[in-house]
């Protein structure tokens, strides 16, 4: 059993909004390490 | 405690349980009762996916080890929004695409009967014990702190989470979390402003201090199978155990079921994809700035007050002694901090001031290491003395108030995890066992009944777990441990079941073979760490469960 498949459109729009969300989701994660590694650079190193 | 925050703490229980009980309405059936009639609003679901993760331990342990260890732990979780944006493309659609109640309800349509019973069971197990730890966690310290017996630290936990989670189900359980990680986020920033104030030097100055003791070293990028806190466990590792966490675990696939779409479903995972790291940095701030505020006041040699008594009564000399010692260096350590917050940035002196003051923080370390030993043998019990950092902090020092929206934090974060576990332990203990395979033809009005009846039955199991936790100290570890074995095995029979060609021999075969390699690796080389069973688990069940799936071999045919 896998999920109902949705029409091929839709699919299609389905793609772009999680690319569009995980470029999202990669850019928060980078800042979010970026964050951390200048407080490591600044009073850690 | 001052009777304001016993206020604060009794306004927040007879709030979170009305509210609860007021959500019952609209329970009339399974759906709603167990999945809300899958129309809680995306926003709700993601909150009660971040407040079911965060539990009391994190508020009380988590905080403790940014104190003592620095803000390393994060790297833990580098792995979450990675493996949120591989369920939101595979497990996400299809769980919720089947329309199912648990996630082992999904396994019997894939594969057959006795892989769902199997992973349903080993659930049960693993989740009714941890249930049991995570309100025996912060009953231990309440008793310790406030002098209550455990019975009552637990029943203040217990009883109204499983009152507002029987009657209320999962609206109540997704609402009440909802509430409870608003608080909890108040009482962490509330925390900081307020350690930021007390702290009498700049902050900038602050953290050089911190960081000189290491404990702004966030990063460790050296591949070391048995370091659990290095950025390749927590990115490989970590990745893994968060896909098994959110993506079988029915206490979590619950949460996203009860969204109104599979993008909604998706959106409420991605909310932790976001604000993990950045909430449990602040989790770990907490810790880090109260070590800070240590330096300029004179902590306890030693912070859990039951211990500290014992020590007291019978090591009398010993224990004088090393206060005597530990005042004397924790005066140098003072004057020490504050001459290197006060030497100039980029100057020789300041690298020398922060030199000499990580030597005087070494030698408080040594003599607190001292008094911990003395405490385990005095006691004959392990002093997890970390646990007690930040609840003596909050009673000891934070403004009139402040201390009742912390303990009201630190039962938020149990009761939110808690309920979410005992929602999902019946719903498996009702879909998996009793619907499918005693009362099949059953009436909505008797299931519902039944669902309510295994939410208090469970309930009351959690609690007796935790109130002879201490006794029953290495039976949940035993417990624990052997939970790690197949946590990745069942995260690789859901990878398989998203692999057309596997068949139902291959997922119950591999699901066997994963956990028995995870348990060779385990006995075999103890030294590495928890995080890479969840690889090799899921690992092993795709390629052994693949293999026996092939058609032309003689042992797959079903």
């Amino acid at each position: 059993v896998t999920a109902p498949e949705p029409p091929v459109r839709d699919r299609q729009a389905d793609r772009a909004r999680f690319r569009k969300t995980l470029a999202r989701v990669m850019i928060a994660q980078v800042i979010a390490l970026l964050l951390l590694g200048v407080l490591q650079l600044r009073y850690a190193a | 405690m001052h009777p304001l925050n016993w206020t604060i703490v009794i306004v927040y229980i007879v709030w979170v349980m009305t509210d609860g009980i007021r959500r019952a309405r609209g329970t009339r059936e399974l759906e709603g009762y167990f999945l809300g009639n899958r129309s809680i609003p995306w926003w709700a679901v993601g909150l009660s996916v971040m407040a079911t993760q965060l539990s009391a331990v994190t508020l009380i342990g988590t905080t403790g080890q940014g104190a003592t260890d620095g803000m390393r732990f994060v790297q833990f979780y580098f792995g979450l929004p990675i493996a949120m944006v591989i369920l939101g493309v595979t497990l996400v659609p299809f769980l919720h695409g089947a329309r199912v109640f648990t996630a082992y309800e999904y396994l019997e349509r894939r594969f057959d009967a006795k892989t769902r019973s199997l992973t349903a069971f080993l659930f049960l197990i693993s989740r009714g014990m941890s249930a049991g730890t995570i309100i025996a966690a912060p009953a231990v310290v309440f008793s310790a702190i406030f002098g209550w017996d455990i019975v009552w630290s637990v029943a203040l936990i217990g009883v109204p989470t499983i009152i507002y989670t029987m009657i209320g189900g999962v609206q109540a359980v997704t609402w009440a979390d909802v509430k409870q990680m608003v608080l909890i986020v108040a009482a962490l920033v509330g925390l900081v402003v307020v350690l930021i104030v007390r702290i009498p030097v700049a902050p900038d100055e602050a953290l050089h201090i911190a960081g000189a003791t290491g404990r702004l070293k966030v990063f460790d990028f050296s591949f070391n199978l048995t370091n659990t806190y290095t950025f390749w466990s927590g990115i490989i590792g970590g990745t893994f155990l968060m896909l098994s966490y959110f993506g079988t675990d029915q206490s979590q696939v619950q949460r996203y079921l009860t969204a109104r779409s599979v993008d909604e479903a998706r959106s409420s995972l991605l909310m932790s994809a976001y604000w993990k790291i950045p909430l449990q940095a602040l989790v770990l701030l907490v810790g880090v700035l109260v070590f800070l505020f240590y330096q300029f006041q004179a902590p306890p040699l030693l912070y859990n007050p039951v211990h500290e008594r014992a020590v007291r009564e019978r090591a009398a000399a010993e224990y004088g002694a090393l206060e005597t010692q530990h005042a004397s260096a924790l005066a140098e350590r003072d004057r020490l901090a504050r001459l290197a917050a006060s030497t100039g940035e980029e100057t020789p002196e300041r690298a020398v001031a922060l030199s000499a003051y990580s030597a005087s923080n070494d030698r408080v370390t040594a003599i607190r290491d001292t008094a911990l030993t003395l405490a385990q043998r005095t006691t004959g019990e392990n002093p997890r003395d970390v646990n007690y950092i930040i609840p003596r902090f909050v009673l000891d020092w934070l403004p009139l108030g402040f201390a009742g929206i912390f303990v009201a934090a630190v039962l938020a974060a149990a009761m939110s995890s808690i309920a979410a576990e005992l929602n999902s332990l019946a719903t498996a203990t009702v879909i998996d066992f009793y619907r499918r395979w005693i009362r099949s033809n059953a009436s909505e009005s008797h299931l519902l009944n039944v669902s309510r009846a295994a939410t208090g039955f469970w309930g009351i199991f959690c609690c007796i777990v935790a109130t002879y936790a201490v006794s029953l100290g290495s039976l949940i570890e035993v417990v624990n441990r052997y939970g790690s074995f197949f946590y990745g095995s069942i995260l690789g029979v859901f990878l398989l079941a998203m692999i057309p060609w596997a068949r139902p021999i291959g997922a119950f075969v591999g699901l066997i073979v994963g956990m028995s390699t995870v348990a060779a690796v385990n006995f075999g080389a103890p030294q590495v760490s928890f995080l890479w069973h969840n690889v090799v688990g899921a690992v092993t069940v795709v390629f052994v469960g693949s293999l026996l799936s092939v058609p032309k071999l003689p042992f797959s045919r079903n």
